[in-house]
């Protein structure tokens, strides 16, 4: 049976707020290294390892790995279905926030 | 209002680390216009973007981050860039044709010139990097290029005291950028 819902689902993936955090920062500039993203969302380095673990499986974010001086520097964009995964969450919150009187 | 991507972006300027060294070099200017060691003039603006290169990239980068800028904020800021060095280089030519025009009030004027000038670059930056303490330097070191054309007090003070603030500034805000982020790369 199908379900008539009033406000539209939100993505749980995105939702959660770690990784939004994350998904908003990259949004915000082309590409971005470990290190850039754990001072822009503020999360612990094993938190932050474990959200971009889980991002990369649903293919929000694609990781680049190259030696710098010896050393491996993981960069991070957001591919078209983590963008389009986005816009997705901001209609369905907007929605959901306008039902606030 | 400022949007967070703008936040982002201001917030990559908050290290400190262009302040202390743009601030160092203005100093060793004014000490050098004070010791009759003109040649600081030259030798500072290289040096400080040599430093900068090396502070940012040994010890800023690798405890802030990398990030590659969304393309248009790229390219804002190079638009900005161009009617940055249009507006600098209309001031120059201004300047001199008021020089050649009346160069008995430009000879009284002259000592305050320098400070000025690297108030204007200081506006710059400013609009630049969208953070206002720049600003602040900047009207400092216009408001000393103009006390030392009032006081006589030589085109070397002025710079040694916006200098000053930019450097103590950059100096207080490394220190807490250094305090806060212990951990570095992968």
């Amino acid at each position: 049976m199908r379900r008539n819902t009033t406000l539209p689902t939100l993505d749980p993936l995105v939702h959660e707020p770690a990784r939004l955090r994350v998904l908003a920062v990259l949004a915000m500039v082309e590409s971005a290294d470990f290190m850039f993203l754990l001072r822009q969302a503020e999360l612990s380095r094993g938190n932050l390892s474990v959200q971009m673990t889980r991002l990369e499986e649903a293919n929000l974010v694609v990781a680049t790995k190259n030696v710098v001086a010896g050393r491996v520097r993981t960069s991070y964009r957001l591919t078209d279905a983590g963008l389009a995964a986005l816009r997705t969450y901001r209609s369905a919150m907007r929605e959901i926030l306008a039902a606030i009187p | 209002m400022r949007t967070p991507e703008t936040r982002l972006f201001q917030s990559s300027w908050a290290d400190g680390s262009l302040d202390l060294v743009a601030g160092t070099a203005v100093v060793m200017i004014g000490v050098g216009f004070w010791l009759d060691l003109v040649w600081t003039t030259a030798v500072a603006p290289p040096l400080a973007l040599t430093g900068w290169y090396v502070l940012h990239g040994r010890v800023v980068a690798p405890r802030a981050g990398r990030a590659v800028l969304r393309r248009d904020r790229r390219e804002r800021s190079r638009r900005e860039l161009g009617w940055s060095v249009g507006l600098g280089t209309l001031v120059l030519v201004l300047t001199v044709v008021a020089a050649v025009l009346h160069p008995d009030r430009a000879s009284d004027a002259v000592d305050g010139l320098p400070a000025v000038l690297v108030a204007l670059l200081s506006g710059v930056s400013a609009v630049l990097t969208r953070s206002s303490r720049f600003a602040w330097y900047a009207a400092v070191l216009a408001v000393a290029g103009v006390l030392t054309v009032l006081v006589g007090a030589g085109p070397g003070a002025p710079l040694v005291l916006g200098g000053a603030v930019a450097a103590t500034t950059g100096a207080i805000l490394l220190g807490r950028f250094l305090a806060d982020t212990r951990e570095t790369e992968e």
